[in-house]
């Protein structure tokens, strides 16, 4: 398995969502203790509070946190506030593809990781 | 001259290994691989003699404390000491703690300065924080340049900068085990002596890499991993000058350390037994002895002369990747066994995980100095270790497989 596909190399030196949000609705940060980098999650919602309007990210980080950070905030981006919480860690995987070797799950878990904090302030 | 580098593969079982691919493995200073001599002098004792030491009274067990005692006569000979200044602990963190505790605790008052450098290990740094916090003692950093790597300190003016700080131990890293640079102890040392400040070198990296005697270089205490030289984990070596080792109190205590015992008190043993409760990682004294034979018959100046070359080769290969940084002296008469480095664009761990599908393995992360890398302005870096298993082939893959990479990422 190559950790490294086109895909994941393109959405982390070019992501999407990756942008701080000045008035955010709520924020989930995160750490990962193993490189030390950091990862906040932005969510803003719809005027009757439901659904996500706008979800983004922020913080440096590997190719494999970007990327897969960018992903989940392209796909959670117009969901209910249900979904968000319904969202597992394996929901994330799949949406990752290629699983990369065990040192680095946390790299792709990290975005999942922040979701969860945040979610816990919904 | 002994031929070093790939025509030492043969001595080490790994390389010939059937399971899994082959490997580029250039982390040594992470820890060492490990030759057949000390595979099988510690397997000869489990297998043939694995007694406890210091206390039976048959044949086996006096086979076993002969042993024991042998590993640590050869490991004090191998730095220039005697065998009763020899203390077998865990690790060179062991070894610190120790230290810190016993020595620091008996040294040290209120008000009183330690010197430390901005390049320490969390080793020589996080014992001496809790120990300044618990006496109320003052810790003092040595700066080190970012451009050149190598440590800032006034010569002339170091014995007034010593009494004025009222420094009483000065600890430093021998080597950085992420810049690289080789510090200059034997000078720093003579200076600390001449104001009556003891001098505590942490060996853990350039124990591996060049010749050291502790008297040449002027230490009062010597610390470093067996593993990271070739033997097991789990052994490490604390070396005292024998005056400073019978003042201590002990680390830890129990079996083994003490000289008589009553319900209330004890009494302890002389050194180096006063500082090893209970029953030692026998084995592993065993294949650390191995190993610093196995290294002095090829001989610390040869294999130093090996990685010299190798380094310099690598310094000259890796700074053609685009967009790196190489870390430390380039000045291969100050640096010893690893080049760390960053590439702009790609993460440290993308680096290891990269390189690590072409079957090479390197370091990446803070390699327990995150105070020098947030002098550097970055959380991580890469980190290339050499050792005398390495080769050409070795660098030519590592650069080819980050050629690979930069491309791939589209630098």
């Amino acid at each position: 398995m190559n950790m490294y596909r086109e895909d994941i190399i393109e959405r982390s030196r070019f992501p999407r969502f990756k942008r701080e949000m000045k008035a955010s609705d709520l924020q989930g940060e995160v750490l990962n203790e193993l490189c030390g980098d950091e990862l906040t999650l932005y969510f803003s919602f719809d005027e009757k509070k439901e659904r996500v309007a706008d979800l983004t990210f922020s913080g440096q980080g590997c190719a494999l946190m970007t990327a897969a950070a960018d992903m989940l905030c392209e796909h959670l981006g117009k969901k209910t506030k249900q979904d968000l919480a319904a969202f597992s860690a394996d929901d994330m995987m799949r949406l990752y593809g290629d699983i990369p070797s065990p040192s680095r799950l946390k790299c792709v878990l990290l975005a999942y990781e922040a979701l969860k904090r945040a979610v816990a302030g919904l | 001259m002994p031929l070093l580098g790939s025509h030492k593969r043969k001595d080490f079982p790994i390389f010939a290994r059937r399971q899994g691919a082959p490997f580029v493995y250039l982390d040594s200073g992470a820890t060492s691989l490990k030759p057949k001599r000390v595979l099988d002098a510690m397997n000869e004792y489990h297998e043939s003699y694995s007694a406890n030491v210091s206390r039976g009274v048959y044949e086996m067990a006096e086979q076993a404390t002969n042993a024991y005692e042998d590993a640590r006569a050869t490991t004090s000979h191998f730095i220039g000491g005697k065998p009763e200044e020899v203390v077998f602990v865990r690790n060179a963190t062991e070894a610190m703690n120790l230290l810190v505790t016993s020595f620091g605790g008996l040294i040290l008052r209120e008000g009183d300065g330690v010197l430390l450098s901005e390049m320490e290990h969390h080793a020589n740094l996080i014992p001496w924080q809790q120990l300044s916090k618990q006496k109320k003692c003052i810790l003092h950093f040595l700066p080190f340049n970012i451009e050149s790597g190598e440590l800032e300190w006034d010569e002339e003016m170091f014995s007034s900068f010593l009494k004025e700080r009222k420094i009483k131990i000065i600890s430093l890293i021998h080597s950085s085990n992420v810049l690289g640079t080789i510090n200059p102890i034997k000078e720093i040392a003579e200076r600390a002596h001449d104001a009556g400040v003891y001098m505590i070198v942490d060996a853990a990296q350039s124990i591996t890499h060049m010749p050291i005697d502790v008297k040449d270089i002027g230490a009062d205490f010597l610390v470093f991993s067996g593993h990271k030289l070739f033997g097991p984990t789990g052994i490490g070596v604390l070396w005292g000058r024998y005056e400073l080792l019978d003042r201590m109190q002990p680390y830890q205590s129990g079996g083994e350390m003490i000289q008589d015992v009553n319900l209330k008190t004890s009494t302890f043993a002389d050194p180096p037994h006063r500082f090893e409760a209970g029953t030692p990682h026998i084995a592993g004294a065993i294949g650390l002895g191995e190993a610093t034979r196995y290294m002095q018959d090829i001989g610390m100046s040869a294999i130093r002369a090996h990685e010299k070359e190798l380094l310099a080769y690598a310094w000259e290969k890796l700074s053609h990747i685009k967009g790196i940084h190489l870390f430390g002296p380039n000045d291969i008469e100050k640096r010893s066994g690893v080049i760390s480095f960053v590439i702009n664009g790609i993460h440290p761990h993308d680096v290891g995980s990269f390189v690590a599908q072409d079957g090479i393995m390197i370091r990446v992360g803070d390699h327990c100095a995150k105070p020098l890398h947030k002098k550097l302005g970055i959380t991580a870096s890469s980190r290339v270790s050499v050792s005398i298993y390495n080769d050409h082939d070795d660098i030519d893959a590592l650069f080819l497989s980050l050629e690979k990479m930069v491309k791939a990422f589209g630098l």
